[in-house]
């Protein structure tokens, strides 16, 4: 069924993405119900999800990706940064927490240059490197995500095994950390006040993620 | 379980991801862990495509071949379809 949203205004190629854009919606709720593990009802979900749809379809540029991927991203973040904003659930904090800082490690991977000219163990080597980056990312959102006493008690270890990765950060990517994972500061904040730009503060994010999965790796080498 | 973990080569490659973090987190947050990275490789676009440029594609005698011969039918394909392993017939020299 498509229907017209009056906030969408006059635009109908708008109209169009947001129409096009809503099966993938329903698939973002029900896979993102599954991944925080039933906690939040899916209605609960929805008004963020609509939110993040009516974004992708102002903002959508078919230059620059397909129109499912697009709502898919801009839907997942838009769900998740409603959890974390509005802690509707302290049980699933921990997970979205963990679910946005895969998301931002997509996004900073994403423009890494191609790669098709490796051979088969370079790409082995490259995809291990990447799941490594992406762990650690997720074991940065449990932790840092973690709101109730059992979730502090059961992920301490891992707090203090990734305190003292980070600890041994250089000082703009450890700051970087500590202030977007520890202290909830965006982005654009920290950019601003270390006194570069944000897409410098995501490479640097990058750095300092690959860093951690290395010192993190290490343990088990 | 995620399906793509039913795969014996991926699940290789989540488990040593994994596995710094067995001992520091509690067993349902390694079981978030795997679940999750094996999601990434199914539907983020940059991961896909590495590791279907880095899974080994085995040849088997009917010249039909993909990773996840262990799936029931419908599951593989499923798995196929999400990840974009693709198959390669025997011979046929093409890579993607």
């Amino acid at each position: 069924m498509t229907l017209r949203v009056a906030s969408l205004g006059e635009d109908p190629a708008i109209e169009r993405h947001y129409n096009e854009g809503k099966p993938v919606l329903e698939h973002v709720l029900r896979w993102m119900v599954r991944r925080l593990g039933h906690v939040v009802p899916i209605e609960d979900m929805r008004a963020s999800a609509l939110e993040g749809l009516l974004e992708a379809a102002r903002t959508f540029d078919p230059t620059r990706a397909s129109l499912p991927t697009y709502v898919a991203r801009k839907v997942r973040w838009a769900i998740l940064d409603g959890i974390k904003r509005e802690r509707r659930s302290r049980r699933a904090l921990a997970r979205a927490t963990a679910l946005l800082c895969a998301e931002r490690i997509s996004i900073e991977f994403a423009s890494a240059p191609d790669d098709a000219g490796f051979s088969e163990d370079d790409h082995v080597s490259t995809l291990d490197r990447l799941l490594e980056a992406h762990a650690v990312a997720l074991a940065l959102g449990l932790v840092s995500g973690a709101s109730t006493p059992e979730e502090h008690i059961s992920r301490a270890e891992m707090a203090h095994a990734l305190r003292r990765a980070i600890d041994a950060l250089p000082e703009r990517e450890r700051k970087l950390v500590e202030r977007h994972y520890f202290q909830g500061e965006d982005f654009d904040e920290i950019a601003a006040d270390l006194g570069i730009s944000k897409s410098w503060a995501s490479r640097l994010h990058a750095q300092a993620i690959q860093s951690l999965a290395t010192a993190i790796a290490a343990r088990t080498r | 379980m995620h399906p793509l973990l039913a795969d014996p080569w991926v699940a290789a490659r989540i488990d040593a991801a994994v596995a710094p973090y067995r001992g520091l987190l509690a067993s349902e947050d390694l079981e978030f862990l795997r679940n999750e990275l094996a999601e990434r490789l199914a539907t983020d676009e940059h991961a896909a495509r590495l590791l279907r440029r880095a899974a080994p594609r085995h040849v088997e005698q009917s010249g039909e071949a993909f990773v996840g011969a262990a799936f029931e039918p419908d599951e593989a394909l499923e798995v196929r379809r999400a990840s974009g392993i693709r198959s390669r017939r025997a011979g046929s020299g093409a890579d993607e």
